[in-house]
C-alpha cells in the first residue's frame, strides 16, 4: 500500500528532488522490512558473537513470499520513477503483486507486463484454449515436482544430513548426493516455473519466462540467462547496471559481477553457504567474461558453440554448478566441505554383489583399494546411479516445457537467443488425442505421486 | 465403426499422423481418460508393485531378514496383518506358515536393533486415505508387536539405532515414482532371481535332520565351555551384566496406545523367546522389569502372550546355526569340537524355531478372536 501511494505522489516533475526522495524512501522501507525479517537473526548472530556485546533476538518468523514481493514492488517503483508506468490502479496494483500462481516462488513480474493483461476484456474468463494449455504445462510442472524432484531428493538428504552431524561420506555417495540435489532444485524449480505459467495461463495472464533448460548451457553465462531468468533480469536491471555496468572498464566490471551475485546469494538466504555459492557463481561469470575478452583479443573462434566442444563446455559448466550447489545445499561450511571432499577424495566403497557380477575387474578393483560393503545401501546406489544417468539425458537432450508449446507461446517473454538451448526440437504438443493420453498419464502419475507435504526449495527465499 | 473412428482421428500427411481436436474435445478427452487411468493405477500397486510380478513365496522368505524391503514396500503390498518388531521377530516368524495360517495376506516392517521408541514412528506412518484425490493410505486390520527384552534397554548406540531405523523408515509412506519403482525393482530382482523360498526348502530338508538329531545335553555342556570365547555368548554375557531400563517406555507405550487406538487397528503383543541358553542368564529383577514393561502393552493389545521358550517347546536346538549354512555338526558331540559364532544365535530363532513358535504363537494370540483372523492351525 505504501508502495503504491508513494507511486501516486509521484505526480511532480520528473526528475524533481521529491521524486527521488520519494524513491529512495520506498525502496529503503521494502528493504528495511525485507532485512528485518530475514536477516536480522543472521546479522544478530554475527554480533552477539562479538567480544563485548551479549544480546539475544527472539525468533523472527519469515513471512511467505517477502523477497519476492519485495523484489516487485522494487520494480514497480523505480519503473513508476522512471516514467515507464502510464497509469495507477490500487486494485489492479494489488493483483499485481498478490497474483497467487507466481507470488510465492516467482517469476518476478513487472507493472508493464501483467497490468495491461489484467485491463484486458478478456481477462477473468475462462477460455477453453487457455484451459487446455494451461492444463497441459501445469501437468507436466507437478510430475517433475513430485515425481522427480521429491523422489531424487531422498538420496541426497541422507549423505547431507550425515555430513552435517560429522560423518564422511565415501565417494560414490559424496557425488550421488551432489548429483541428486543438483537435480532435485532444477526439477523443483522447473516444476515450480511450469506450474505457475500453466496456473497463470488457465486464468489468461502469461507470465515471464523464467527457467529455460539452464544444464544445457555451455558457459555461466548462459546458465545466468536460463535459471531464474526473473532473478537475473532483476539483478542485472536494478543492482549490476546503478553500481555502473561494463561501463566503467573490466577491474569494476567483475568487481559489480562479484558484489551482484554475492548479493543474489545473501538474497537466497541468510547464511553464509547462499554467500559462498552466490561468490562462486560471482567467481566463475569473471573467470567466464575474462576467458571471453581474452579470446575476442586473440582472435579465437567462439569454440563452444560447435561440435564436442559444445559438449565439453557443457559439462564443464554443468560441475561448476554441481560443485557450487553443495554450498546451496549443505547446513553449514562445514558439512559443505565435508561433501566435497568426499567428491574428490573419498574412499571408492562398493557392494559385494557388484564386485562380483564384474569378475576379474571386481577383483582388479579390490586389489586397487576398492572397498568392499554388504549394506543394503549400496543397492540403492545401482538405481540412484541409473536415475542419475537418466535425469541427465533428460535435462541435456530434450525439449523443454516452452519448447514443446511453443506454437501457443506459452510464456510472455522469448527465451534468450543464441544460447545452446534453444536449439530446435522435432517435439511440438497439439490438441490431438497422443497428447490427451500424454498428459492424462503425466497428471494421473504426479497426483498419485504426491504422498507427503514437500514444499518447493524455492519457498523459503 | 472402428473404421470411422480411425478416419475421424488420423490425418493424412499430418507429421504423427494425427488430427488436431479442438480444445474442448482435448479437455473432454483428458477427463474420460485420466479417470480410468487413476483407477487403474490405484490398484496396480495392490497386485504387482508397479506391474513387476513379485513370488508371493519369495517374498515371505525375505522377510525373515533385516532390511528395508518389509517397510519400503508395506504401502504398495498392503498386507492386512503387519508384523512389527525387532531382529528376534524377523528371524521368530515363519510368514509363509502365518499367512498360511491366519488366512490373510501378512507382511510387516521389521528392523534389526528396533527398540520400543521407533515402534510409534512406525505407526505414526501409516494412516487412511488423505483428502487429496488417489492418494492412498494404509491401515493394516491387525498389528503384531514382536517384542523382546533388548528392546526396552538403555545402550550407548541407542540413539544413533533409533535414527537409523526412522532413515530406513523413511521411505516407507513415501510412494513416490523412483521410491516405488526402486521398491519393485528391490524385491522383484532379489526375489524373483533368487528362488529364494525354492532354495530354504531344499536347506531346510537337508538340515532338519541333523539340526534336530543334535543332543541337547552335548550343545548345553558345549555352549557353557564357549561362554568366553564365542562372540555371541560372550556379547550377551557382557549385556545381561549391564541391564538398565529406558526411562521412556511408560511414555512411548502411551504413545503406541494412543496411534494404534487412533488408526482403529487390533493389537497383539508378543514376547519374541530368546534360547533356554540366554534365558537363563537374566537376573529375576530385569525379567521382572520386563515384564512389567510388556504387561503395561495389555491395556491397548487385544492380546497380550508372554511365554517363555520352554512353553512353546522351543529348546536350544532351535538356535542353531539359523542360517541354515554349511556346518561340521558332529563339533556339537566331538570332546575337542570346536563351536564357532556361526553355529548358535542366542536370541535368533532358525526355520525350525521359527516354524515351530509361529504355529503355536499364533494360536495362543488369536484364540479370542471371534472374527477377522482365522484360528486354524
Amino acid at each position: 500500500m505504501v508502495s503504491c501511494c508513494l507511486v501516486r505522489r509521484y505526480g511532480v516533475p520528473r526528475l524533481s528532488r521529491v521524486r527521488t526522495v520519494l524513491l529512495i524512501g520506498g525502496i529503503a522501507l521494502n528493504l528495511s522490512l525485507l532485512g528485518f525479517f530475514k536477516y536480522a537473526n543472521f546479522f544478530a548472530s554475527g554480533l552477539s558473537r562479538a567480544p563485548g556485546i551479549e544480546f539475544e533476538l527472539a525468533p523472527v518468523l519469515l513471512p511467505i513470499a517477502i523477497s519476492f514481493f519485495t523484489f516487485q514492488q522494487i520494480t514497480f517503483l523505480v519503473d513508476s520513477y522512471k516514467g515507464r508506468i502510464a497509469r495507477y490502479d490500487f486494485l489492479k496494483y494489488c493483483l499485481f503483486v498478490t497474483f497467487f500462481p507466481q507470488l510465492i516462488a516467482g517469476p518476478i513480474v513487472q507493472h508493464s507486463e501483467v497490468v495491461s493483461q489484467y485491463e484486458s476484456s478478456r481477462f477473468g474468463f475462462l477460455r477453453s484454449g487457455n484451459l487446455a494449455i494451461g492444463i497441459t504445462i501445469f501437468a507436466i510442472g507437478l510430475f517433475k515436482k513430485v515425481a522427480i524432484a521429491d523422489g531424487i531428493g531422498e538420496f541426497a538428504d541422507p549423505v547431507f544430513d550425515a555430513a552435517a552431524a560429522g560423518q564422511d561420506p565415501h565417494l560414490f555417495a559424496a557425488w550421488g548426493a551432489a548429483l541428486s540435489y543438483t537435480f532435485q532444485i532444477y526439477f523443483d524449480f522447473s516444476g515450480y516455473s511450469d506450474m505457475a505459467i500453466g496456473l497463470g495461463r488457465m486464468f489468461g495472464v502469461r507470465l515471464p519466462l523464467n527457467f529455460y533448460s539452464p544444464y544445457k548451457a555451455t558457459s555461466i553465462i548462459d546458465f545466468w540467462r536460463l535459471w531464474h531468468i526473473t532473478l537475473s533480469r532483476f539483478l542485472r536491471d536494478y543492482v549490476y547496471k546503478p553500481l555502473g555496468g561494463n561501463r566503467k572498464g573490466n577491474y569494476r566490471r567483475y568487481a559489480n559481477l562479484m558484489v551482484t551475485m554475492l548479493l543474489g546469494g545473501l538474497w537466497h538466504g541468510a547464511g553464509w553457504t547462499f554467500v559462498i555459492w552466490g561468490g562462486l557463481h560471482g567467481l566463475f561469470l569473471v573467470v567466464n567474461h575474462a576467458w571471453r575478452a581474452i579470446a575476442q583479443e586473440l582472435g579465437l573462434p567462439a569454440w563452444t558453440r560447435h561440435g564436442a566442444s559444445v559438449h565439453v563446455s557443457r559439462l564443464l559448466t554443468f560441475l561448476a554448478v554441481v560443485v557450487a550447489f553443495v554450498f546451496f545445499r549443505a547446513d553449514s561450511f562445514n558439512a559443505a566441505m565435508t561433501i566435497l571432499t568426499g567428491m574428490v577424495s573419498g574412499p571408492v566403497v562398493m557392494h559385494e554383489t557388484h564386485l562380483a557380477v564384474l569378475g576379474p575387474v571386481g577383483d582388479a578393483l579390490r586389489n586397487a583399494g576398492v572397498r568392499e560393503s554388504t549394506a543394503s545401501a549400496a543397492y540403492v546406489g545401482l538405481v540412484q546411479a541409473g536415475a542419475l544417468a537418466i535425469l541427465l539425458w533428460v535435462v541435456w537432450y530434450l525439449p523443454n516445457t516452452q519448447q514443446l508449446m511453443r506454437k501457443y507461446r506459452p510464456a510472455l517473454t522469448a527465451p534468450p537467443a543464441d544460447t545452446a538451448a534453444t536449439s530446435g526440437s522435432r517435439f511440438r504438443w497439439r490438441p490431438t488425442l497422443p497428447w490427451v493420453a500424454v498428459t492424462a498419464i503425466v497428471g494421473v502419475v504426479a497426483t498419485l505421486s504426491i504422498t507427503k507435504p514437500d514444499a518447493f526449495i524455492y519457498f523459503q527465499f | 465403426m472402428w473404421r470411422s473412428i480411425l478416419k475421424h482421428v488420423r490425418q493424412p500427411g499430418n507429421g504423427l499422423g494425427f488430427r488436431r481436436t479442438g480444445f474442448r474435445t482435448y479437455l473432454l478427452g483428458l477427463v474420460l481418460v485420466a479417470l480410468p487411468l487413476a483407477y487403474v493405477f490405484t490398484a496396480i500397486p495392490e497386485t504387482s508393485f508397479v506391474g513387476l510380478p513379485v513370488d508371493e513365496a519369495d517374498y515371505l522368505v525375505k522377510l525373515r531378514n533385516s532390511g528395508p524391503n518389509g517397510c519400503t514396500t508395506l504401502f504398495a503390498r498392503r498386507p492386512e496383518v503387519m508384523f512389527i518388531g525387532d531382529s528376534h521377530s524377523y528371524a521368530g516368524w515363519d510368514f509363509r506358515l502365518a499367512q498360511e495360517k491366519l488366512d490373510k495376506k501378512v507382511g510387516g516392517c521389521l528392523v534389526g536393533g528396533m527398540y520400543i521408541e521407533s515402534v510409534p514412528l512406525v505407526l505414526s506412518k501409516l494412516g487412511p486415505d488423505s483428502w487429496l484425490p488417489f492418494k492412498s493410505g494404509y491401515v493394516p486390520d491387525v498389528i503384531v508387536l514382536g517384542v523382546s527384552p533388548r528392546m526396552f534397554w538403555e545402550a550407548d548406540t541407542k540413539q544413533q539405532q533409533v535414527e537409523n531405523t526412522a532413515e530406513e523408515l523413511d521411505g516407507l509412506s513415501s510412494n513416490s515414482l523412483i521410491r516405488l519403482f526402486d521398491a519393485a525393482a528391490g524385491v522383484a530382482l532379489a526375489e524373483n532371481e533368487d528362488k529364494t523360498a525354492a532354495k530354504e526348502d531344499l536347506a531346510t530338508a537337508w538340515h532338519r535332520p541333523r539340526i534336530m538329531g543334535l543332543n541337547l545335553a552335548d550343545i548345553e555342556s558345549r555352549l557353557d565351555n564357549s561362554r568366553g570365547t564365542v562372540d555371541p555368548l560372550v556379547y550377551w554375557t557382557g549385556r545381561l551384566a549391564n541391564v538398565e531400563y529406558s526411562s521412556q517406555i511408560e511414555a512411548t507405550i502411551n504413545q503406541i496406545c494412543n496411534r494404534s487406538s487412533s488408526l482403529g487397528v487390533d493389537l497383539y503383543v508378543v514376547h519374541i523367546p530368546e534360547s533356554p541358553y540366554l534365558e537363563a542368564g537374566y537376573d529375576s529383577k530385569d525379567w521382572d522389569s520386563y515384564m512389567s514393561a510388556v504387561k503395561a502393552l495389555e491395556r491397548c493389545a487385544v492380546n497380550t502372550v508372554i511365554n517363555t521358550s520352554a512353553e512353546y517347546g522351543l529348546d536350544n536346538r532351535h538356535f542353531v546355526n539359523r542360517y541354515l549354512t554349511d556346518q561340521d555338526y558332529s563339533a556339537w558331540s566331538r570332546e575337542d569340537g570346536m563351536i564357532e559364532a556361526a553355529h548358535f544365535d542366542p536370541d535368533h530363532m532358525n526355520p525350525f524355531g521359527a516354524e515351530l513358535f509361529t504355529a503355536k504363537s499364533l494360536r495362543l494370540l488369536f484364540v479370542t478372536v471371534p472374527s477377522g483372523v482365522t484360528n486354524n492351525p
